[in-house]
């Protein structure tokens, strides 16, 4: 059994132009200890996917045509909401790009992360190390402690007196990390990163990609990485996607995918990143012809 | 017409403490000097916080000196008179990082484009219908088409917003360009085509241009000099070569190290996976 | 370069309308701002043919007819008469006519007065900012119900004093609310990109800055409009404002007053109008605030 399996996803979401399908047919396998990046331009469906595994797509206006996703087994679109919230808060983490506007400016930072311990403690109690019998005195202190714990994994240096503090306090870099810890609080099985590094500095960007890879090494979870960034592709994924208009149009291992790309598409994109070695004249766009036609 | 940037400090007060006292400034630029060629790419290089678009508000004149100076064609532009300044923005233009904000979004692209002809009016001096022809030969000049005209900027994908931006920036026959991170807010495909045409439209016109940006890829590949800034102070200058294939500072180093690469193999991961 | 000649598109309304149409698809996705804009809309057509559809025009102007004193609602008089006689519905729709135009005057006053003060205030910043904001402080404190009794003592009662008493102590809302707009759009890139071009203040300020400040000065119209026409109809009930014979609903409710609660449909009828009307300007501000919202926008 995949940790996670995608199979056949469809979604259509209304609009005032009114009801367009943005997803056609997303399978993808995850299984533990990989990390699949999932790459596509602005508007190729990669976010909505990622969203969609958590049940984050309001609906109306979304609506699932045909499709699974299985997580564990279970299929998460037809699981209530109360199980929904179980698995966010358990076995689920997200991470989104701007670390700015996902902590709550009016809360310590302990205060949010002990919220999201408490969260999936009373979930399950494992996660905090207790047993089922704890009292909530028990449950404050294991959660506050696990709170600490997670700070300090993800590089907060004294994270025990830092915990007091509120996120302006904070670097960009810093409240991500903050985040990673949020997410990575109720060791869930798998981790979704949605552009988690988009608003950071290249020098920021390099510490936190090696804090998830470390924590995939460590604790053996799956991540689905979303990006338009094909450097971190190849970077830190075993596995990578190429999304095009709500399909994927390639994938498999990262090796394979960015060396011998099958599909001329994913040939165009890697074309199109100027690295320290291009030079002037070799970069080309993707020609307008292969926009226009592959819709 | 080049740009010399001598000495350039600029500090910012710190907060007001008691009646007449006032807390510890913040040094946003420490003594950066650069020296712009005519025609030439310079590029800038920095992180957030690195005092970059500090400069460029500095060189529009948007901020003032703490010291310093910043020569235009050899005229200062901070002791400029108003009207002088006014001449001079005409030739000195700047794209902006995020074309979703940098544009008014109630505007129509035909009167984003025009804005820049009728505040210099008295200088370019054009009826309203041959502006009109102005801003049809720049939209077709920077790859977008006459149905575009009117209508407005949220009709449009970034990419094309930011040629909007260009085409606003370029309507003065501007000589001097600054752009902002133009790309960094597009798709990497979307980058490539943006960089091509400013490239092209650089030895069509004879533009020089004054290039920002935190992605070393980028500036690689479109410009000829470079500069590193860090904390407000230039770590490094020089021919783009030489920079990017001998560099002499840590930070700049650590800057190339970081660039995540799309070669798998170039992946500091996967080395020590390897071993 | 030599160009070759360009077609020249015609300007269409097409974007235009098309943003319109999108607005109202916006706008529709609530059914409760859609019953808000039909009661606006119907107030309005009522408030201007008010003096043409009534049953009996002659008790607007203040006929009597002694002889039908406190009759409950029936086929003749759809919600029964007064301690005069008079149709209890001529009156309430051609009352629609003052509420409406005064709280219309009101809000037209405030938003003029106070987007010119609050735009200087939060475009200049410094001592300027300092000065008017203080004096706007200070009309804040006074509560308008006060002021208006004041004006009313000084200059005597009647519809103009009392907008302009109104006026007074609303226009600083708006003030605050423009100058914080105003702060926060100064900062915007495409404000600072009309700076690097050269253009000047007024261009600033009116072509850039206003104009994308009007959705909340919009939502904050409607809503007050609603809050307005309760602050007149109050002004009528306590006996300053307009004064009989000419119809309004304060006044016509405070005439019921001591019939109650006996010839209860005297104060039913004027109740229920000044209930709609207010609630139908909430309803219709809710409803332009999720259409307006620059964050629903996009």
């Amino acid at each position: 059994m995949a940790l996670l399996d995608i199979k056949n996803l469809n979604l259509a979401m209304r609009s005032y132009e009114g009801e367009t399908q943005i997803l056609h047919g997303i399978d993808l396998k995850i299984e533990r200890g990989e990390i699949w990046g999932m790459v596509g331009e602005t508007g190729s469906g990669k976010s909505l996917t990622g969203l969609s595994v958590s049940r984050l797509i309001a609906s109306p206006p979304g609506r699932y045509l045909a499709g699974s996703i299985e997580f564990q087994g279970r299929d998460v679109l037809k699981a209530t909401d109360k199980e929904m919230r179980m698995l966010r808060g358990r076995h689920i983490g997200m991470i989104f790009q701007d670390p700015t506007t996902n902590l709550n400016p009016a809360f310590r930072i302990g205060t949010q992360l002990v919220d999201v311990a408490l969260h999936a403690g009373h979930a399950d109690p494992s996660v905090l190390g207790l047993g089922a019998g704890a009292s909530r005195g028990d449950f404050k202190k294991a959660a506050k402690r696990v709170a600490v714990e997670m700070l300090e994994k993800v590089g907060i240096p004294k994270a025990a007196d830092r915990i007091d503090d509120y996120p302006h306090q904070f670097s960009g870099g810093m409240r991500q990390r903050v985040l990673i810890a949020m997410a990575m609080i109720g060791k869930p099985d798998l981790l979704i990163a949605d552009e988690p590094t988009t608003a950071l500095d290249v020098s920021v960007q390099a510490q936190i990609l090696r804090l998830i890879h470390d924590l995939v090494a460590e604790r053996n979870i799956g991540v689905l990485l979303i990006t338009h960034n094909l450097g971190i592709v190849a970077q830190i994924c075993s596995h990578v996607a190429v999304m095009f208009r709500g399909r994927i149009l390639e994938a498999g291992k990262v090796n394979d995918v960015l060396k011998r790309p099958s599909h001329s598409y994913t040939q165009a994109l890697l074309n199109s990143v100027p690295t320290v070695h291009t030079k002037r004249g070799e970069l080309m766009g993707l020609s307008g012809a292969m926009r226009e036609t592959s819709a | 017409m080049s740009l010399d940037i001598q000495n350039v400090s600029k500090i910012f007060p710190g907060p007001r403490q008691g009646f007449f006292g006032r807390g510890e400034g913040f040094t946003a630029l420490d003594d950066v000097s650069l020296s712009i060629r005519k025609g030439a790419s310079f590029g800038l290089v920095g992180e957030s916080g690195s005092g970059k678009t500090t400069l460029t508000r500095c060189i529009l004149r948007l901020e003032s000196l703490s010291a310093g100076n910043i020569l235009f064609d050899g005229s200062d532009i901070h002791k400029l008179t108003p009207l002088q300044m006014r001449r001079l923005r005409s030739r000195l233009q700047i794209v902006f990082q995020d074309p979703y904000a940098s544009l008014d979004p109630r505007m129509t692209v035909h009167d984003i484009v025009a804005e820049p002809l009728v505040i210099h009016g008295d200088v370019v001096n054009m009826t309203a219908s041959r502006r009109t022809e102005r801003v049809m030969e720049l939209l077709l000049q920077v790859g977008l088409r006459s149905e575009h005209l009117f209508r407005y900027p949220h009709e449009f994908s970034g990419g094309q917003r930011q040629r909007i931006g260009i085409a606003r920036a370029l309507a003065v026959n501007p000589e001097f360009l600054i752009l902002d991170e133009p790309t960094s807010a597009l798709d990497v495909s979307v980058q490539a085509d943006v960089l091509n045409l400013l490239h092209r439209l650089q030895v069509e016109l004879g533009l020089t241009y004054f290039f920002i940006s935190h992605d070393l890829g980028v500036i690689r590949y479109i410009c000829d000099d470079v500069a590193v800034i860090y904390r407000g102070r230039v770590v490094e200058q020089g021919p783009v070569a030489a920079i990017f294939d001998n560099p002499q500072s840590d930070y700049t180093r650590m800057l190339l190290d970081a660039m995540p690469d799309p070669d798998p193999d170039r992946s500091p991961f996967r080395k020590i996976a390897a071993v | 370069m030599t160009m070759t000649p360009i077609a020249i598109p015609k300007r269409t309304q097409s974007a235009r309308l098309e943003n319109w149409s999108r607005a109202f698809y916006r706008f529709r996705q609530s059914w409760l701002s859609i019953v808000g804009l039909a009661i606006v809309v119907l107030l309005v057509v009522i408030a201007i043919f008010a003096p043409w559809i009534v049953p009996y025009p002659e008790h607007v102007v203040g006929g009597t007819n002694t002889g039908a004193r406190f009759q409950p609602p029936s086929a003749n008089a759809w919600f029964g008469t007064n301690a005069l006689g008079q149709d209890m519905f001529s009156l309430v729709l051609v009352g629609s006519q003052v509420s409406l135009f005064s709280g219309l005057a009101v809000v037209f006053i405030a938003i003029v007065v106070g987007t010119a003060v609050g735009a200087i205030a939060g475009y200049f910043g410094g001592w300027v900012d300092e000065v008017l904001m203080r004096i706007t402080d200070l009309l804040l404190t006074i509560p308008s119900l006060i002021l208006a009794m004041a004006v009313a003592a000084a200059l005597g009662t009647g519809v103009w004093n009392m907008i302009i008493a109104i006026s007074i102590t609303w226009w600083p809302a708006y003030a605050r609310l423009v100058r914080g707009e105003v702060i926060v759009k100064k900062e915007e890139q495409f404000v600072v990109a009309a700076h690097a071009l050269g253009a000047n203040w007024l261009r600033i300020l009116g072509k850039h800055i206003l104009p994308n400040i009007v959705s909340p000065i919009v939502i904050k119209a409607s809503l007050d409009m609603g809050f307005a026409i309760l602050t007149v109809a109050s002004l009528g009930f306590v006996g300053i404002g307009v004064k009989p014979p000419t119809p309004e609903w304060g006044t016509l409710l405070s005439g019921a007053r001591s019939y109650m609660p006996d010839y209860w449909w005297t104060a039913v009828a004027p109740g229920i109008a000044i209930f709609l009307a207010v609630l139908a300007f909430n309803l219709l501000g809710d409803g332009l605030r999720d259409v307006l919202d620059p964050k629903a926008r996009r």
